[in-house]
């Protein structure tokens, strides 16, 4: 007797189909699995034998072979469970192999038959699409992120008894499609951090303004306890709305790293902040199958290194190509996995190693010491910063004080407008923000007068700069153009964006 | 077949390269024994009742001379001098002290004693004020002629070294480690500017001595022996930099202190040592006469300070009087460098007004004008000058970008902002 049943695994965030093909044939008792499975694969059997033995039904004590198709790839993952049971099932003649032929399963057993949330199911709903599968069980609890698809029926399975009952009774039903647009447009209502909670600091926040509008990196300087970390905190406060794609696309990531809480999607742009600990395959992905890492998980979001020089060097060293590219790429043996990676990097510092310099009265930091501490990471990581503020302790006057300045929400508004500017002015180009122009565009939309040139001289050579570090000014003043609605650049915006400029790098 | 230790030179260097014997040690070994050829041809049973058990054998085995054939070698190698207090060299300034040392190691030039030269210490985290007066100190002092002593440390000490060389002056400095040990290694080329202009490195540490932390403070008394004055830039309390202070006090030097706000921990000391008598640096003109009475009326001889017109001993002031013709160029000359000298004046000043006038162009309208009048030489954030003018932070910003683009302001760390 002989059942073949579909199921996926993920590798990277793209799900691939797997046949599970299960033979029950006469000889010794035996159990035996095949088709490059993992150890945690292996270990189905037990989990089959006894949920299907728990859920009522006989479990044949015969020769049983199972084979999981391609036998090339390595399998991993707990999903292979259900696929299993339904394929011994149908062998023994409890299902019927005609009802579930054009249905594709995931999902992990009890021993009492439960069935349990696996991750990934975002990319195999994806991928069942894309395979003309009629639909798709999943493990209840996952439903309503399969259900997120649109063009497929998903069945969330509560127990294998359950099931295969509804199944033999033709009474499977397809859950309602979730309707994104919809979830989106709420998902602003229950943001709790907002700018009026920060006091003072007007210049770093109008730098945070227009390092968000025009997706600049951003880079803090300020001593301990400024709040560094609460204006960082802030930043998806003041992003658009996530489109639709965004959202499946970050939600495909999360469902794979296993962070996908239920009943729930990525609505809302992550704000990841590893501690600095942080280990390179944990920040970049990896592992034996890879999993994302932070900065995977920052996609379309920020990533905020706080305290960056404690970070280890080749941590960040290993950054610059990520950032670069906007995605990541790790080798294994078994394949090559290309994880997405477009976040907007947001980074905190002290400015020495007591935090206070230049402010004597605290700082006993020499010359030296001060030239030290950030030469760590200056190569590296320091020039990827377009935009670089001062961040100070706000004297206890200004915390009670009536004026809140900027909230989240004027803020947005203000973000809103200048990227919409920035969509008109890129839509036949391939980049989408100020920050991306290449010196092409730079030259195309950056247009100076004898006066805003002058002034750019003057700069050029007052700091020395390069050649990189003239057009990151232009490309700042550009974006601070487009927050207040102008076509051109002006002097004013030029100073503005010199007032940004990061002096801890000859940029 | 090796050399004889005969010279007195050699006897000189090797008692001072004994290992486990000091100072004191040698201190107590001339007073009995009174030159070093005597103390190396002393009997073995004269010296270990003098002696302590640990040092005996050392002391014997040194009388092979391998230790010392080395040294020399390393002297000759790298051109380092060894000065002992019988070489014509030792500077007159350091035998007057209690505790001279026995052996100095120099690398280019020892201060000249026919030359006024003062003491410039500081602190090492110094603030942006007392690098500017440090400043303006060293080159003052560079311009007259005037050499300048201090101790290679980070901060105030490079800063002055910096300035003399820039202004081509003369500057000295007297290291807490070996003479060939660069500490700190910050530092390494100032070392060789310094040498390179005429100005030397100074140690009384043997060579290779590692920078220990006891060191700093007793070479300290070196530093201020050294100057005719001694100035003190930035100091907290309980500093390396009060260290010298003390030393200065001791040896009966003329002290100047550069003042500061009351609750600047760095000035703490040197309003302190104000309060306490100390000269205020504030007229530079007054700190020159000091240093130029003290250097001509003071004259070092024989280990003692004699006031010069006390001095009866005939021959001795005519011996003073020819070296101060000697020294003392003719009339004719003096005129002339005078004038030289005030051409120079006024034309720095003019240059000076010019680049003001300059500044003053670009500063066209009133927000800049009321955001430079807010600067300090103290670095304040932009929310401080924002708070002090009462203009938004970001106009502060844009004013502050075109005020340091035109020269009127620097930005010394993020968002930091000093009057330039």
């Amino acid at each position: 007797m002989f059942c073949r049943v579909f199921c996926a695994d993920v590798s990277g965030i793209d799900a691939y189909t797997i046949c599970v093909e299960v033979d029950v044939s006469g000889g010794l008792p035996s159990f035996n699995m095949v088709g490059l499975p993992s150890s945690e694969v292996r270990e189905s059997k037990e989990r089959v034998e006894r949920a299907i033995i728990n859920s009522g039904y006989d479990f044949p004590s015969r020769r049983i072979t199972v084979n999981l198709s391609p036998a090339n790839v390595r399998k991993q993952g707990s999903g292979f469970d259900l696929p299993i049971a339904l394929a011994l099932l149908s062998c023994m003649g409890v299902v019927s192999e005609n009802r579930i032929r054009d249905l594709m399963f995931v999902g992990e057993l009890s021993l009492d038959g439960t069935v349990n949330k696996v991750r990934g199911v975002l990319p195999i709903a994806i991928k069942a699409r894309e395979e003309g599968f009629r639909g798709l069980v999943v493990p209840e609890g996952n439903a309503f992120e399969g259900a997120a698809i649109e063009g497929i029926d998903i069945y969330g399975a509560v127990t294998l008894k359950e099931l295969v009952e509804s199944i033999n009774k033709n009474t499977l039903t397809g859950i309602e499609h979730t309707d994104l647009s919809v979830l989106l447009k709420g998902a602003y209502e229950g943001n709790v951090l907002d700018y009026t909670d920060v006091r003072g600091q007007e210049k770093a926040k109008r730098a945070t303004l227009a390092a968000v509008a025009g997706f600049h990196n951003l880079l803090y300087v300020g001593p301990p306890g400024s709040g560094k970390s609460m204006m960082a905190s802030r930043i998806p406060t003041i992003t658009n709305t996530m489109t639709e794609k965004e959202c499946l696309e970050l939600s495909k990531i999360y469902s794979v790293a296993g962070l996908l809480n239920d009943d729930s999607l990525m609505l809302n742009r992550p704000f990841r902040a590893p501690h600095q600990s942080i280990t390179t395959p944990s920040l970049m992905g990896g592992g034996n199958n890879p999993k994302p890492g932070e900065i995977t998980l920052a996609h379309k979001g920020v990533l905020f290194l706080d305290e960056i020089s404690e970070f280890r060097r080749e941590v960040i060293e290993d950054l610059r190509v990520p950032i670069e590219n906007k995605k990541v790429v790790i080798n294994r043996v078994y394949a090559q996995i290309t994880f997405p990676c477009d976040f907007m990097l947001v980074m905190a510092t002290n400015p020495c190693k007591c935090g206070y310099y230049p402010d004597r009265q605290h700082c006993r930091c020499n010359e030296a010491e001060v030239e030290r501490y950030l030469s760590k990471i200056r190569g590296p990581i320091l020039d990827r910063v377009d935009i670089c503020v001062g961040v100070t302790k706000v004297p206890v006057d200004d915390l009670s004080a009536a004026d809140d300045g900027l909230s989240s929400a004027d803020m947005r508004i203000k973000i809103l407008r200048a990227r919409e500017i920035q969509a008109e002015r890129f839509k036949n180009c391939d980049v989408d923000f100020n920050s991306q122009m290449s010196r092409k565009e730079v030259s195309r939309f950056c247009t100076l007068n004898n006066e805003t040139r002058g002034l750019m001289d003057r700069a050029y050579e007052k700091y020395n700069m390069s050649a990189r570090g003239y057009f990151k000014t232009l490309k700042v003043a550009r974006t601070i153009a487009d927050l207040e609605g102008e076509d051109t650049i002006s002097a004013e915006h030029i100073l503005e964006a010199i007032g940004y400029r990061n002096i801890y790098i000859n940029q | 077949m090796k050399e004889q230790i005969n010279t007195h030179d050699d006897y000189w260097l090797w008692l001072c390269n004994i290992e486990n014997i000091r100072q004191p040690d040698i201190q107590k070994l001339l007073d009995v024994f009174e030159s070093p050829e005597e103390i190396f041809k002393a009997p073995e049973s004269a010296l270990s009742e003098m002696l302590k058990p640990e040092q005996v054998d050392p002391f014997m085995l040194s009388r092979s001379g391998e230790r010392l054939w080395k040294i020399k070698s390393v002297l000759e190698r790298d051109h380092i001098r060894f000065i002992h207090p019988d070489s014509p060299d030792y500077p007159g300034r350091l035998k007057v002290l209690k505790d001279m040392p026995f052996s100095l190691y120099v690398k280019g030039e020892l201060p000249d004693d026919s030359l006024p030269s003062v003491a410039m210490v500081g602190a090492r985290s110094c603030s942006e004020y007392g690098r500017k007066y440090a400043r303006d100190a060293a080159a003052r002092m560079a311009y007259e002629d005037v050499q300048v002593v201090s101790g290679l440390a980070l901060g105030i000490d490079s800063v002055c070294a910096e300035e003399v060389l820039r202004a081509g002056g003369k500057t000295f400095a007297v290291l807490g480690s070996g003479v060939d040990v660069i500490y700190p290694r910050d530092n390494i080329s100032l070392y060789y500017e310094i040498i390179m202009n005429g100005g030397g490195i100074i140690s009384e540490y043997p060579l290779g001595t590692k920078p220990i932390g006891w060191q700093f403070p007793h070479r300290n008394r070196l530093i201020s022996a050294l100057g005719d004055a001694v100035l003190i830039m930035e100091a907290r309390m309980r500093s390396g930099t009060l260290s010298t202070a003390g030393h200065a006090l001791d040896q009966g030097k003329d002290i100047f202190a550069l003042p500061g706000r009351v609750g600047d921990s760095l000035s703490e000391g040197c309003n302190m040592l104000i309060q306490d008598g100390a000269g205020i640096l504030i007229d530079m003109e007054r700190v020159l006469s000091a240093v130029r009475y003290n250097h001509k009326n003071l004259y070092y001889e024989g280990g003692e300070i004699k006031e010069i017109n006390s001095e009866a001993d005939k021959k001795t002031e005519k011996e003073s009087e020819q070296k101060r013709t000697f020294k003392q160029k003719t009339e004719s000359e003096q005129k002339k460098e005078l004038k030289q000298k005030k051409d120079f004046t006024q034309k720095r000043d003019f240059k000076k007004k010019k680049e003001e006038q300059k500044t003053d162009n670009y500063i066209e309208e009133n927000t800049d004008r009321t955001v430079y009048r807010a600067l300090e030489i103290t670095p304040l954030g932009v929310w401080d000058i924002a708070a002090i003018t009462g203009l938004p932070e970001s106009k502060v910003s844009i004013s502050l970008a075109r005020l340091e683009l035109s020269g009127a302001a620097r930005e010394v760390s993020a968002d930091y902002y000093i009057r330039a």
